[in-house]
């Protein structure tokens, strides 16, 4: 009983060293993903519960990280989105790739527009335009920009295609920058040009 | 090379996701051409100010504390010999009659050794195939390649099992093929995706390989006998073929998991 407690005392501190380390990262991606605090935190603990459940699979000296993001989209997909999903009918076709470079491009090169929209636009605003692209997007581009997983790394996580991947990257770019100018333009920092 | 082609490649330079010949062709048309040049800058200062904006995390101890606590409690209930939803012994029993109470603990006994033996059943011959489908094998690049090992679980299943692989539901795309071993029998491990869903197919040379706890099942389709389980994590369906077991394990409980039987038939 002693020596099957002790294993269990050296899985528990392996466990906390290699993946309880990840914490932050995960919540983050669950804020981002279910969009509120109570499921977020739901989410990571059930993805701990799940990868402490599997750990004598995890393969020591492989990526733990991306393995737990792996359980975690998993269990997302299953268990949370059902509950929010709602349709996703995306229109990008009216979005250009240069969108937001176009815009603001067209405000004139007397001031450095660039430079003056990303230093107005406020963290929450950013935080809100990514809540509010469609899923299939979201979690692409927050696994990206925000955990800085490679195109393998994010399609092993999700099970898509790589180019699956990269194209919902692009398109998700496309949607947060007109999203963001257009949360510019409303919050008046930016005064958009007459067409 | 031309703007079109540098923007074509936009993203990856900026992801660093474009090799290393791209990159460098990309950053030589970059010196001369001040348009692509400009492009190029806003999108990495966009990506960075994302970033930036938006990567705050709050510090999560107390929700540490809580899974650790969580983990422990979980530990507590597997050293009782208790499956998870079976919580048989957690609560205490209060009776007043000492027959009562005697009664009560040994039909308790007998359900325990019950639910122990199934327990130990389950762990042995259904989590094996649960485990390998929620594992990342895949992590280093080449096993992602399902052409690699494609040739040679065909061999097996042709030469080895008498059987020939089918045509897999159209819209699912096989993402990676391998060997796995399985209570000491050698089993092809197919895994397969549509969209967000993930299938793994198990083929094995397994004829006394018995999954315990199974309901029977017909599939309505081709009428064929199979079994199925729902576990916690995963829906299993199995179906034998001659002396081959097939397996078909998915986390996602929503797939009619009957469409994949035509992927093997008799040769």
């Amino acid at each position: 009983m002693s020596n099957q407690s002790s294993g269990e005392d050296k899985k528990k501190e392996r466990f906390e060293a290699e993946a309880l380390v990840h914490l932050d990262a995960l919540s983050r991606t669950a804020l981002r993903m279910t969009k509120n605090d109570g499921d977020a935190d739901d989410l990571v603990q059930d993805t701990f519960m799940k990868a402490y459940r599997f750990w004598d699979k995890f393969e020591e000296g492989s990526n733990c990280r991306a393995w737990l993001f792996k359980i975690m989209t998993n269990i997302f997909i299953n268990n949370y989105r059902a509950k929010t999903r709602q349709p996703q009918v995306v229109d990008l076709e009216d979005v250009d790739d240069d969108f937001l470079f176009g815009q603001l491009s067209a405000l004139g090169p007397s001031e450095n527009p660039e430079s003056h929209f990303f230093a107005k636009v406020f963290d929450d605003d950013v935080k809100k335009a990514i809540d509010e692209l469609p899923e299939d997007f979201r979690l692409v581009v927050v696994l990206s920009f925000l955990e800085g997983f490679s195109y393998q790394e994010i399609a092993e996580i999700t099970g898509l295609q790589i180019g699956t991947v990269k194209s919902r990257l692009h398109r998700g770019r496309k949607l947060l920058q007109k999203q963001l100018w257009q949360y510019a333009v409303k919050n008046g920092f930016i005064k958009e040009p007459a067409q | 090379m031309t703007c079109e082609e540098a923007l074509k490649r936009l993203y990856e330079v900026i992801d660093k996701e474009a090799s290393q010949i791209d990159t460098k062709e990309v950053e030589e048309h970059l010196r001369h051409c001040r348009s692509c040049m400009a492009r190029y800058q806003f999108e990495d200062m966009f990506k960075t100010f994302v970033i930036e904006k938006a990567a705050s995390v709050s510090k999560s101890e107390d929700l540490k504390a809580k899974i650790l606590s969580k983990i422990q409690q979980a530990e507590t209930d597997h050293g009782n010999h208790n499956h998870k939803n079976e919580p048989l012994f957690i609560k205490p029993f209060r009776f007043r009659m000492v027959y009562l109470a005697a009664t009560a603990a040994l039909i308790i006994c007998v359900v325990a050794a019950l639910a122990a033996a199934k327990l130990y059943r389950h762990r042995a011959f259904v989590v094996p195939f649960e485990k390998d489908h929620m594992a990342i094998h895949a992590m280093n690049v080449s096993d992602l390649d399902p052409q690699r090992h494609l040739e040679e679980v065909r061999r097996f299943v042709t030469n080895d099992m008498h059987l020939v692989m089918g045509t897999v539901a159209p819209e699912y795309v096989m993402t990676s093929c391998c060997f796995k071993e399985m209570q000491g029998k050698k089993f092809a491990h197919l895994r397969f995706a549509k969209g967000d869903s993930q299938i793994s197919l198990f083929i094995g040379q397994a004829e006394d390989v018995k999954l315990p706890d199974f309901e029977p099942a017909t599939c309505s389709k081709s009428g064929m006998a199979y079994f199925k389980k729902d576990c916690d994590d995963c829906r299993m369906i199995y179906w034998r073929l001659g002396n081959a077991l097939v397996v078909v394990v998915s986390d996602d409980k929503s797939v009619d998991l009957t469409q994949f039987m035509p992927a093997l038939a008799s040769l």
